[in-house]
C-alpha cells in the first residue's frame, strides 16, 4: 500500500493556525446539522480543512485538504451551530468538531468549543489525537467528549496505515483518560487486520486502562472511495472486504464480555 | 338523548365538541394495550388485498357502473363477505366498483368511462349533454364571456400553465363534514335542527337568504336520503347510536353518503378519535365489549376506508397521482384547557397500519403538540419509521391561530374548525412561472405566446438587477392575483349550484364561515432565483425573439434549505406579498383569503411546463414539492432545510406550508431507540419553530430502485409525497424519478 501525496498538504500562507491561541479565523469545509452517527443525540458535525494523518482508507479524503471550505470567525461558526440549540437540548447532543483532524486548527478549535460551553452547548471533539500534548491540553477544559479513533496499536502498521506515529496518540489517550475525561473509542473493524485475537486481546488491554464511556464499532466501508477520484487520487485500500454481520457481531460480543459498552448501528 | 352522558350544553344545540370535552377519557400510556388482529380481521384484509391486487392488474380499475349516476341512494347495498362484516356500507353494490358522477361535467366523465373500456350510458349522457346544467357546463360558460380571462391572443388563461389544476371540471372536495353529529344527534334531530334556523334567521327573502334557505333545503334532502339509504342496510339512523358499533357505523354512513355523492378531490374524514373513545370506554366498562373488539370494529371501519375510490379521467394523475381520496384522519394534539386529546382510540387508529399492513390511506395525520403524552410521541415516531405513512402537523400553531381544538384536516395540510368552516379550493397559481413573465414582457418563455398584455421590457434584460426584477414580479403578482380571485369566483359560484354538497353542508352549521384557499407552485424555485439575482450575477441568455433561453450566473448566492435570513427573508416576504395582493380582490361569499404552499404531486407537471429558471433549473425539470427547498441544494443538512421552511409565516397561509422529509433508518440514528428518540427531538424542535407540515419518510432510496423495477414485489410499498400518502408503484416512471431525486437526508 503507498500513501498517497496530497499537495498543498503543509500551507503556504502565515494564516495556518499555529497554536498560538490568536488565530482569529479557521477553515470549515462543511457543516452537517443533522449529525447522529457523532456523539450522542442530535449534533451538528462541524469538519474542519485539514488532516496531518493519510490513513489508506480514509472516507473523508476531500476534507483533508487544507484551508478548503469557507473561512469563518470562531463567532461565525458558533453563530451557525447555535441556531441548532432546541435540537440538542431535546436530544441530549450538541456540536461535534470533526474532520479532517480539527486539532490541525488548534486555536480555532479552542475558541470555538469555549464559545459552544459559554452557549450552554455539549461540545464533542472527533480526533486521531495526533496532536502535540500542548495542544490538547489547550482543548481539554473546553471538551465535554472526546471521539477517539484508534487506528492501529502497532507502531510500524500504525505508520504504514495513516503515515504517522502512534506514539503521541496513545500518550494523549492516557492524558485524557488520567483527566477522567469522557471517552468513546471509535473501533475501525477492519476484517483480518483489526479483529484478530491477539489484536483484539491487545486493545482491550490498553482500554481497560483508558476507560471509555463506549466502544463504537465501525465495520470498514468503502464508501469514501469515490472522493478519492474526485480529487484525483487513487483509492489504494478498494481491494480489503467490508466485515460481514457475524465478524460485526463477534467483536460486539467480545467487547462486551470484557465489561465495555458498545454502540453500533442495528442491521 | 342518552342521559349516561355528561355536560349540557350539546344537549340544547348541535354542539359535538362540548360533547367530546365533558365525556372523554385522555390517555397517558403507552401502546401494550393494543391487540393483534382477530382471525376474522384477517380473513377480510385476505379478501380485501386480492381485490386491490385484481385491481392493480386491471389497469387501476377494477370495474365502472357507467349507468346509474352515483347519488347517496343510487345503488343496493353492497358487501365484502356480508357474514364477515361488522360495520357495512360500500359506494355501489360491490367492492371497488366506481360509480359516476356527472354533475361535475359529463364529458370528464364520458373521457374516463373510455379509458376504462366502458361505454357512458346514452341515456345518462343525453340526460347531462342536454337537460341539465354541469358543473363544468356552468364554469365554462361563465369564462366565455369574460374578457378578464382571455389572454392577448383570445385563448382562455387557465391553458397558460400560470393557474392550473382548477376544480372546474373535477369537483372541488376539501369540504369535512361533522359526521359526528349524527351518532350523536341522529338525523332527525339534525333536520329539526335546520328547520328551526330557516325559521329564525331566513325569513324575509333576499338573494342571500334564498340561496341558503334552497341550499339548506337540499341538506334536508340529502339528510332524508341519508337515512334511505342506512335503512337498504337495515339499521335505523334517525336516533343517536347507543353503543360502540352503533357509533362507528352511523360515522361511517354520514362519510358513506357524501362519498356517494360527491367525488371531491379530497374527501376528509376530519377528526374522530376522542369523540368515539367515548363509546369505546363506555362500551369496556359496561363489559359489552373488550379491547380486541374494539380493535375489530375500527378495524373492519378502516377497511372500508381503504376502499373509498373515485372514477378519474388519467390526465388527473399529472396532478394527484396514485388514486389518493385523502381520507385524511388527524389524530391527538390538545385541548384548549391543558389536556391531551391522545385517547386510546388515537393508538389504535394508528395500530391500524400494523393490523391491517401500512397503507396510504386514511391519511394518518397527527397533530403535534410539545405538550402531548411522552409516550404518544415516542409511538407516533415509531409508526412513521416503521410504515413512512404519518404526517404531522403543528396543533400548537393551529390552535394558536384561531382553529380551536376542534378542528379537522382537509386534503393534506388544510385546517378548519369542523362543522363550522368550509373551503372553497383553488388549486395553485405558479409562481416560478409568473417571474419568467416578468423577465418576458408578459410573454411564455416556452411558446412565445402572449399572456399578459403591456408588460414593459426591462431596463436591463441582459445583466438582472434585483430592484427592477422583483418591481416587475410585484406587478406581475398583482395581476396573477386579480385573475386568481376573479377565476376562483367563478369556479365556486357554479359550483355552489350546480355541484353543491348536501349532505356534508347538512353536517355544517347553516351560519357557516367560508375560506378561499389560494396555493403556490415553483416556490423554491422563485425564491433561489430571486436570491441568484440579489446575490449574485446573473445574465439573461435570449433567444431571436428574446425569450430567456438560460441564465448565467457568477458567483454565489445563498439557497433557501440553507437556514440563511438573506433568502430566507425573500421566501417570507414573497408570501406576505402574495397573500396581501390576493386580499385586496374581494372572494366570493365574503370568504376569508388563505393561502397554501402545497403541490401535492403537480410539481412535476408545473416543472415541465416552466422554462429555464435563473436558479440553475432546466427546463422542464420538476419543482421541489410544497415548500421543500429545491434537491439538493440544502448544503447544511436536514436540520438546516427544516429551520428555513420553519420560517415562512404561517398567520399568511393558513391554509398550510407542506414540507416533506425523506431519511434513511441510519440517518436517524444507530439504534432503534435512538431513532425513534431523534425523530421525535426533531419534531419538538421544529415545531417550536412555528413550522406548519412535516410528511416523514425513513427509507433508502435502494428500496425505491428496487421498487421501480420490480412494482410487483412492493405493492405495498407506501411513501409520502405531499401532504398525503401513495402505494410507490402506482405513480408515473417520471413521477418516481422525482421522489428519487429529492434530498435524501442520511449520515
Amino acid at each position: 500500500m503507498s500513501l498517497p501525496v496530497i499537495e498543498n498538504t503543509k500551507p503556504k500562507t502565515t494564516k495556518k493556525c499555529c497554536g498560538c491561541g490568536g488565530c482569529e479565523s479557521g477553515y470549515v469545509h462543511s457543516t452537517e446539522s443533522l449529525g447522529t452517527v457523532d456523539g450522542p443525540g442530535i449534533r451538528t458535525v462541524v469538519f474542519l480543512s485539514g488532516c496531518p494523518l493519510r490513513c489508506a482508507y480514509c472516507h473523508n479524503i476531500d476534507v483533508t485538504v487544507p484551508k478548503s471550505g469557507d473561512e469563518l470567525s470562531p463567532q461565525q461558526l458558533v453563530e451557525r451551530v447555535s441556531k441548532n440549540k432546541s435540537y440538542f437540548d431535546r436530544s441530549g447532543g450538541g456540536v461535534t468538531f470533526s474532520g479532517g483532524e480539527p486539532l490541525y486548527q488548534v486555536c480555532f478549535l479552542k475558541k470555538s468549543l469555549q464559545l459552544c460551553q459559554t452557549a450552554g452547548i455539549h461540545t464533542a471533539v472527533d480526533t486521531s489525537l495526533f496532536t502535540a500534548p500542548k495542544n490538547l491540553e489547550k482543548i481539554i477544559p473546553y471538551t465535554d467528549l472526546f471521539l477517539v479513533s484508534v487506528k492501529q496499536l502497532d507502531a510500524k502498521a500504525h505508520q504504514k496505515l495513516t503515515g504517522v506515529s502512534n506514539q503521541v496518540i496513545l500518550q494523549n489517550l492516557h492524558t485524557l483518560a488520567k483527566q477522567q475525561k469522557k471517552i468513546w473509542i471509535r473501533y475501525v473493524l477492519i476484517p483480518g487486520m483489526t479483529n484478530t485475537p491477539e489484536y483484539l486481546q491487545r486493545l482491550c488491554e490498553l482500554l481497560q486502562e483508558i476507560q471509555p464511556q463506549k466502544i463504537e464499532i465501525l465495520p470498514y466501508h468503502q464508501q469514501g472511495a469515490d472522493k478519492w477520484k474526485l480529487i484525483g487520487l487513487e483509492y489504494t485500500f478498494g481491494d480489503v472486504h467490508t466485515p460481514s454481520n457475524d465478524q460485526i457481531n463477534a467483536v460486539d460480543l467480545h467487547f462486551q464480555s470484557q465489561g465495555f459498552e458498545t454502540l453500533r448501528h442495528a442491521y | 338523548m342518552d342521559t349516561q352522558y355528561k355536560g349540557s350544553q350539546w344537549k340544547s344545540r348541535i354542539d359535538t365538541r362540548d360533547f367530546i370535552q365533558h365525556n372523554y377519557t385522555p390517555y397517558q400510556g403507552g401502546s401494550d394495550f393494543l391487540t393483534s388482529p382477530t382471525a376474522r380481521t384477517q380473513e377480510i384484509r385476505t379478501t380485501v388485498d386480492q381485490l386491490f391486487k385484481a385491481e392493480r392488474e386491471n389497469n387501476g380499475v377494477l370495474e365502472v357502473d357507467a349507468e346509474i349516476p352515483s347519488t347517496i341512494t343510487s345503488h343496493a347495498p353492497g358487501y365484502i363477505d356480508q357474514a364477515k362484516e361488522i360495520i357495512v356500507g360500500l359506494q355501489t353494490d360491490k367492492p371497488l366498483k366506481r360509480a359516476i358522477k356527472p354533475r361535475g361535467g359529463i364529458r370528464v366523465v364520458k373521457k374516463a368511462c373510455e379509458a376504462y373500456d366502458t361505454t357512458l350510458d346514452p341515456a345518462v349522457e343525453k340526460t347531462f349533454a342536454k337537460y341539465t346544467t354541469t358543473h363544468n357546463d356552468a364554469v365554462f360558460g361563465l369564462y366565455d364571456t369574460w374578457q378578464g380571462f382571455e389572454t392577448p391572443d383570445g385563448k382562455k388563461l387557465r391553458s397558460k400553465s400560470v393557474i392550473t389544476g382548477l376544480p372546474d371540471n373535477y369537483a372541488r372536495g376539501r369540504i369535512i363534514g361533522d359526521y359526528r353529529r349524527v351518532p350523536l344527534y341522529g338525523v332527525d334531530r339534525l333536520m329539526a335542527q335546520k328547520h328551526e334556523y330557516l325559521n329564525t334567521h331566513c325569513n324575509f327573502p333576499t338573494s342571500e337568504t334564498m340561496q341558503l334557505r334552497e341550499e339548506i333545503s337540499w341538506q334536508l334532502k340529502a339528510l332524508q336520503e341519508l337515512k334511505t339509504m342506512a335503512k337498504s342496510y337495515g339499521y335505523d339512523i334517525s336516533q343517536p347510536a347507543t353503543n360502540f358499533t352503533e357509533a362507528v357505523q352511523w360515522l361511517y354512513f354520514s362519510y358513506l353518503a357524501a362519498v356517494k355523492e360527491q367525488d371531491g378531490a379530497a374527501m376528509s374524514m376530519g377528526r374522530i378519535d376522542a369523540f368515539l373513545d367515548i363509546y369505546a370506554q363506555t362500551d369496556l366498562t359496561n363489559g359489552t365489549l373488550d379491547e380486541s373488539q374494539i380493535q375489530e370494529i375500527l378495524d373492519d371501519f378502516v377497511i372500508k376506508l381503504r376502499l373509498m375510490k373515485h372514477l378519474r379521467m388519467p390526465a388527473y394523475n399529472d396532478i394527484f397521482a396514485g388514486d389518493p381520496t385523502w381520507v385524511t384522519v388527524a389524530l391527538g394534539g390538545m385541548g384548549d384547557d391543558g389536556r391531551t386529546l391522545v385517547t386510546k382510540t388515537t393508538f389504535r387508529l394508528l395500530h391500524s397500519l400494523y393490523n391491517l399492513g401500512p397503507s396510504p390511506e386514511p391519511n394518518l395525520t397527527v397533530l403535534w403538540s410539545e405538550q402531548l403524552p411522552e409516550s404518544f410521541k415516542a409511538y407516533v415516531s415509531q409508526v412513521a419509521i416503521d410504515t413512512s405513512a404519518l404526517q404531522f402537523e403543528n396543533d400548537d400553531l393551529m390552535r394558536e391561530q384561531g382553529f380551536e381544538d376542534d378542528y379537522g384536516i382537509a386534503c393534506c395540510v388544510s385546517a378548519m374548525k369542523i362543522g363550522k368552516q368550509m373551503q372553497y379550493f383553488g388549486a395553485r397559481c405558479n409562481l416560478a412561472k409568473t417571474l419568467l413573465l416578468a423577465l418576458n414582457e408578459g410573454h411564455d418563455e416556452l411558446d412565445s405566446t402572449p399572456v399578459i398584455a403591456n408588460v414593459p421590457r426591462l431596463e436591463n434584460p441582459e445583466h438582472l438587477q434585483y430592484e427592477e426584477v422583483f418591481e416587475q414580479f410585484k406587478t406581475l403578482l398583482d395581476w396573477i392575483c386579480e385573475k386568481y380571485v376573479g377565476t376562483m369566483n367563478l369556479i365556486h359560484y357554479s359550483h355552489d349550484r350546480h355541484y353543491y354538497e348536501n349532505i356534508q353542508m347538512a353536517l355544517h352549521d347553516c351560519n357557516v364561515e367560508r375560506l378561499m384557499a389560494f396555493g403556490i407552485a415553483g416556490f423554491s424555485v422563485l425564491v433561489d432565483s430571486l436570491s441568484a439575482i440579489k446575490y449574485a450575477q446573473v445574465r439573461a441568455i435570449r433567444n431571436q425573439e428574446g425569450l430567456t433561453t438560460g441564465f448565467e450566473v457568477e458567483g454565489n448566492y445563498p439557497t433557501y434549505g440553507s437556514d440563511d435570513d438573506r433568502v430566507d427573508d425573500i421566501a417570507v416576504e414573497v408570501l406576505r406579498l402574495f397573500h396581501e395582493k390576493l386580499k385586496q380582490y374581494p372572494a366570493y361569499r365574503g370568504a376569508k383569503h388563505t393561502v397554501s404552499v402545497l403541490t401535492i404531486t403537480s410539481n412535476v407537471m408545473y416543472g415541465n411546463k416552466t422554462g429555464v429558471t435563473p436558479d440553475g433549473r432546466s427546463a422542464g425539470d420538476a419543482f421541489a414539492p410544497g415548500a421543500n427547498p429545491m434537491h439538493n441544494r440544502d448544503n447544511f443538512g436536514a436540520i438546516a432545510s427544516l429551520n428555513s421552511v420553519a420560517k415562512l409565516p404561517y398567520e399568511c397561509c393558513t391554509d398550510g406550508i407542506s414540507n416533506t422529509f425523506s431519511i434513511t433508518p441510519q440517518g436517524l440514528g444507530k439504534s432503534n431507540e435512538i431513532q425513534v428518540q431523534n425523530l421525535t427531538a426533531i419534531m419538538d424542535g421544529y415545531f417550536e419553530r412555528k413550522a406548519h407540515h412535516l410528511n416523514v419518510n425513513v427509507l433508502n432510496e435502494d428500496t425505491l430502485r428496487e421498487a421501480m423495477k420490480h412494482p410487483e414485489e412492493y405493492s405495498n410499498l407506501t411513501i409520502r409525497v405531499s401532504g398525503y400518502a401513495v402505494r410507490f408503484v402506482s405513480l408515473s416512471p417520471e413521477q418516481q424519478r422525482e421522489v428519487l431525486a429529492r434530498t435524501f437526508h442520511q449520515n
